[in-house]
């Protein structure tokens, strides 16, 4: 809706008092709602409005700015070349043409030539090839790349004349060069230093052009002709024409060129900033002029070779690098592990060596070769791949026990040599025994079933510790190693690995999901778990939460922890035997042991020494512990995960 | 004003290329105007005074390319209306001609302009006074100069300053006769010489560049260091527009299809796809000279509407399965062009495979990748990167559609480590005026200005300032 205030932006009045549009909002009266009195009461609408912005009106109060078409001077130039050009008309008529602050050009230490003669000689270089690499610079400002593009030395005559007329009137200051080279210490102005220096050059060009070197320079200039023409060891001053016209052109690298630039000026720095009270801006301006000739081309050399690699070398490095990092993690890992157990053997110090802990795991060192308490540790390998599977292998191994100990461990054999075995296996076990190879697979939920229906299974219903593992609760499985705490002996060993025990069912009022009812995994071990979950292909919850694939999922989730317990168990024993070996050693190898710990575990190393190393070797295949000195290392984990899955 | 940094002092900005002249004022976004470097002329009856003053034709320049340097005289006339018009660039100063003695001929009038030339006249001559870069026909040159200064822009010489642009090899000589026909024939106040690579780079907003042009005449590969050009990484060929054209000339005749330009032809009417026309000519006897340029007109409208490059490397099978494009000759005969168009400009890439018959000259061609690597290699290696990161394309030659692409992954697929970023301006005109356009924008900086060549310095100095000034 137009207001007045409307009317009058459109003509480009003055708007009347803006303080009129900012309406009183009256107070709702009580007893209305106020969605109500926003309806009809006598209050601003509910549409938002915004007060319209224009242009800001032309400001013609001001007055125009005054342009002129005007002539000027550039201060920059020597000439008095006058162009014209519109600009805002003057009040000041003496001002400085506007871009004239941006004429700015480097300074350059010069030297003069007695400076040259008792500092800077090099035998490479003479004096005038050095004022020609001086004059350069100058005129390129020390961009190097271009330097070093038009660096041609014996200049040609019209390039040395573009030179000399840039770097100022060479001419005419070189005939007070005299003057200037007299006694030039620190406090010449370098503009005549660097006169004296090009124009001695010249004076020097001009002698071997043949031309006339005692019209416009003097007796010094003609002495330093004498002195630069004495410094190549072919020529004296007499014979410097015939030098320049034999010299071949000298390609100078640009390291050269930058080399013989810093070093000249660091030593000028030196000899002229003396005086103490500069000593700190003198060592700035030497690191600043630091150079290291030899350096830059290994640099330089580097890089090209890094530029020309083929994009298969880039490839093969690339992998090289992702393969040596790997490694130095894997590296970094495994020292880790190894602090932890020994952390954790120190621990078990504090028992004694004859304490219980290592006399389980050393009991169950020789149960592997005794037979059948050592399949506790075969069970929840084999389980880790085939879910299902735990307690029929269990059996199928407890039977393999019978038969051949340890082979049975030993992946595919296991199932069959389990049945052939032991026919004390239950049907279930039977079942799951066949469920192992992954074709049968299906029948396996049924064993499963069948488990869980039987009240709490025992899984190992062959193996002679079953008593022991009744007892067992379910949290049991999670700490090995306090199972380990109970009675020494090797038949007993067998509980410290209870193979999983199904938990009790709690009831729960109402309804509720299945998925509510998954095992929780302690924190701790939730990530590991995950991550062979991961390993094994499966979500890190089940997508259909039935009955049966819940079970099956508790069974598998309870192996893998079981799985993560015995690696972690077979990680100290191993270690624990390295000790315990290792004392021997130092012992001597006729001593007998001094501890009972020791002979356990001395019994189980070279008593049962095919049953030691060949546990070891189990361990080592199934659970991928990366160990020094066993026969069979297997590498890394994944790759035995693997394996094992396709067991 | 004090971001902006221009100062324009109506400076007038002539860029030369072989095939193209364009002059302009500085500060403007397009020259004024734009037209063909040729000059056509028509030649006099042979005369009976052959004095010094004698002007030579064009093919007696070609024969007194060896002379004894004895007439060093003449070098001073250049830039009077009777100089000596057949001082070849590449000669020392102070050598003139010696004029032949078996054919001289006086050059007539003079046509310059778009209209003019390729308007049909028995006995005009046509060239362009410029050959790889260097000015080689000086009095055409300055027909050139009359014609943008007096006939397009109409400015008074005496009231602006001059900047031109020549190529990065141009010779001393011929930037000190440039200068001498600046100041002493048109009596500009102040003269600058730019490198176009420099000013192409300028152009693109760049100090540091790789500037890839490829014209009418040639391909150049120019190396720019903060405004400077570095002149041992110069790497140049006369691959260019002019060389495509005459590979289509003749897969046209190869085919038995004449090219016959607009101007010979009278009467035609529509035939079907692939017959031979059905056309009247009319009796217009021209010069050889002149009858090639209208060749190549047709042939540059036909590489202008047909040919296109692949984006990735040139494969027989791939190509053939893009749709083909229909294109007309002038005297009616039509055809349906496949791989044809894609064959054309791959000239540029792969000349080895691509260039028919080629002539001793032409058979030691590289591809433009290869060109353009070479010249940064040439660089040194911690420029190397810069360069790569600024290849800069300019020049009528790199229009085609797909061009720019196509070089990008040729260059990709050299082993290097370097990553690779080329500009090449969308607009037609920056491409085709990049170096024109670079004057523009130098010769309107405030800071510019006391680079000027004055009239006092070169009266001081002498025509040789110019080397000294303009590096």
């Amino acid at each position: 809706m137009a207001t007045g205030n409307d009317v009058r932006e459109i003509f480009q009045l003055k708007a009347s008092d803006q303080v009129r549009r900012v309406q009183k909002t009256e107070r709702k009266p009580d007893g209305i709602s106020r969605e109500l009195y926003g309806l009809i009461g006598n209050n601003v609408s509910t549409v938002a409005f915004n007060n319209p912005t224009y242009k800001p009106k032309l400001n013609v109060s001001k007055k125009a700015v005054n342009w002129t078409w005007r002539p000027f001077v550039n201060p920059s130039r020597d000439d008095d070349l006058v162009l014209q050009h519109w600009e805002k008309t003057r009040t000041d008529p003496n001002e400085e043409y506007r871009f004239y602050k941006f004429n700015k050009s480097i300074n350059l230490i010069s030297f003069s030539p007695e400076e040259y003669t008792s500092h800077l000689k090099d035998p490479d270089w003479t004096m005038e090839e050095t004022s020609y690499l001086w004059d350069l610079c100058r005129r390129f400002d020390l961009r190097w790349v271009v330097i070093q593009d038009r660096y041609e030395w014996p200049p040609q005559e019209a390039d040395r004349l573009a030179l000399q007329y840039y770097n100022g009137n060479n001419l005419v200051i070189s005939e007070n060069a005299p003057n200037a080279t007299k006694k030039e210490e620190e406090d010449t102005p370098m503009k005549d230093a660097s006169a004296a220096a090009s124009g001695s050059g010249e004076s020097f060009v001009q002698a071997t052009l043949g031309g006339d070197t005692s019209t416009s320079t003097g007796a010094t200039n003609a002495a330093t002709a004498t002195a630069s023409g004495s410094k190549p060891p072919t020529a004296a001053a007499s014979t410097s024409k015939a030098v320049v016209s034999i010299t071949p052109a000298k390609t100078r690298s640009m390291e050269d060129l930058k080399h013989r630039y810093y070093t000249i000026s660091r030593i000028l720095t030196k000899i002229r900033m003396g005086d103490a009270s500069q000593a700190v801006e003198k060592a700035q301006l030497l690191s600043s002029m630091a150079y290291d000739k030899n350096r830059e081309i290994e640099r330089k050399k580097n890089l090209e070779i890094l530029n020309t690699r083929t994009p298969e070398q880039i490839e093969e490095e690339e992998a090289l690098y992702l393969e040596a990092r790997r490694i130095d993690q894997n590296e970094k890992k495994i020292t880790r592990e190894r602090e932890n157990l020994l952390r954790l053997l120190n621990t078990r110090d504090i028992y004694g060596p004859g304490g219980p802990t290592s006399a389980g795991l050393a009991g169950q060192v020789g149960v592997a070769g005794g037979g059948g308490p050592g399949t506790g540790i075969i069970i929840p390998s084999n389980s880790i791949t085939i879910p299902s599977s735990s307690s029929p292998s269990a059996s199928g191994a407890a039977g393999g026990a019978g038969g051949s100990g340890h082979s049975s461990a030993n992946g595919p054999l296991s199932p069959s040599v389990g049945k052939g075995g032991a026919g004390a296996a239950t049907p279930g076990g039977a079942a799951g025994a066949s469920g192992t190879t992954p074709k049968k697979r299906k029948k396996a939920p049924k064993g499963s079933v069948q488990a869980d229906d039987s009240a709490p299974p025992t899984p190992t219903t062959a193996t002679s510790g079953a008593n022991a593992l009744k007892g067992s609760s379910s949290s049991n499985h999670r700490r090995p190693s306090n199972a380990s705490d109970g009675p020494g002996g090797p038949s007993s060993a067998s509980a410290t690995l209870p193979p999983p025990a199904v938990k009790k069912e709690k009831l729960t009022p109402g309804a509720y999901l299945r998925s509510q009812k998954m095992t929780p995994i302690v924190s701790t071990k939730q990530q590991r778990v995950q991550s062979a979950l991961v390993t094994l292909g499966l979500p890190f919850k089940p997508a259909m939460p039935t009955a049966t694939v819940m079970a099956k999922w508790d069974q598998v989730q309870s192996n893998i922890v079981t799985l993560l317990d015995i690696k972690k168990q077979a990680d100290k024993l191993e270690s624990d035997l390295k000790v315990v070996k290792m004392r021997r050693g130092s012992l001597g190898s006729g001593s007998s042991g001094s501890s009972s710990a020791v002979t356990g575990s001395a019994a189980s190393g070279a008593g049962g020494a095919t049953g030691g190393v060949s546990l070891g070797s189990n361990v080592d295949g199934n659970f991928g512990v990366k160990r020094e000195g066993t026969g069979d290392e297997s590498g890394t984990p994944g790759p035995v995960k693997k394996k094992k899955r396709k067991d | 004003m004090g971001t902006y940094g221009g100062d324009e002092v109506a400076a007038l900005v002539l860029s030369v290329g072989h095939t193209w002249t364009q002059a302009g004022y500085a500060g403007e976004d397009t020259p004024k105007s734009i037209f063909p470097t040729s000059v056509g002329w028509v030649d006099l009856p042979a005369e009976a005074d052959q004095g010094d003053d004698a002007d030579n034709s064009e093919d007696t320049q070609m024969q007194d390319v060896t002379q004894d340097g004895a007439s060093a005289s003449d070098s001073n006339h250049i830039g009077k209306k009777d100089a000596d018009g057949g001082d070849v660039a590449p000669q020392p100063v102070g050598a003139g001609l010696v004029p032949s003695k078996k054919k001289i001929t006086k050059r007539g009038k003079y046509y310059v302009g778009d209209g003019e030339i390729s308007c049909w006249r028995p006995d005009m001559e046509i060239k362009s006074p410029m050959k790889d870069g260097l000015v080689e026909d000086w009095d055409a040159l300055e027909q050139i100069w009359d014609h943008a200064f007096l006939k397009r822009l109409r400015c008074d010489p005496t009231e602006h300053p001059l900047i031109i642009t020549e190529s990065a090899w141009n010779t001393r000589e011929i930037r000190e006769k440039l200068t001498e026909l600046a100041f002493e024939k048109y009596n500009f106040p102040a003269f600058f010489v730019a490198k176009d690579a420099v000013m192409t780079a300028f152009a693109a907003g760049r100090p540091h560049a790789l500037v890839v042009d490829s014209g009418g005449d040639m391909t150049s590969v120019v190396p720019v260091y903060d405004g400077y050009v570095l002149r041992k990484g110069i790497m140049r060929q006369s691959l260019g527009g002019d060389v495509l054209s005459d590979q289509v000339l003749q897969q046209f005749k190869a085919s038995d299809v004449e090219v016959t330009p607009q101007y010979l032809i009278a009467k035609k009417s529509p035939v079907i796809v692939g017959q031979k026309p059905n056309v009247v000519l009319r009796d217009r006897p021209a010069t050889p000279s002149f009858h090639k340029m209208m060749q190549m007109r047709v042939l540059h409208d036909f590489k202008e509407s047909v040919c296109q490059v692949a984006e990735s490397t040139y494969n027989e099978q791939n190509i053939s399965t893009r749709p083909q494009k229909p294109y007309e000759l002038p005297d009616g005969y039509n055809f349906n062009f496949g791989t044809e168009r894609f064959k054309v400009p791959e000239i540029m890439f792969n000349p080895k495979e691509f260039l028919k018959n080629p002539t001793p000259e032409q058979e030691n061609f590289v591809g433009l990748p290869k060109l353009i690597f070479n010249s940064a290699q040439s660089c040194d290696i911690d420029f190397r990167p810069t360069l790569f990161g600024n290849v800069v394309l300019t020049g009528g030659n790199t229009l085609f559609p797909g061009f720019a692409d196509r070089l990008h992954w040729e260059l990709n697929s050299i082993p290097h480590s370097y990553k690779v970023k080329l500009h090449a301006p969308g607009n037609t005109v920056e491409r085709k005026c990049g170096s024109w356009l670079g004057g523009s924008i130098m010769a309107s900086l405030g800071t510019f200005h006391q680079l000027w060549i004055s009239r006092k310095e070169y009266d001081e100095s002498g025509s040789n300032i110019v080397n000294k000034k303009c590096v």
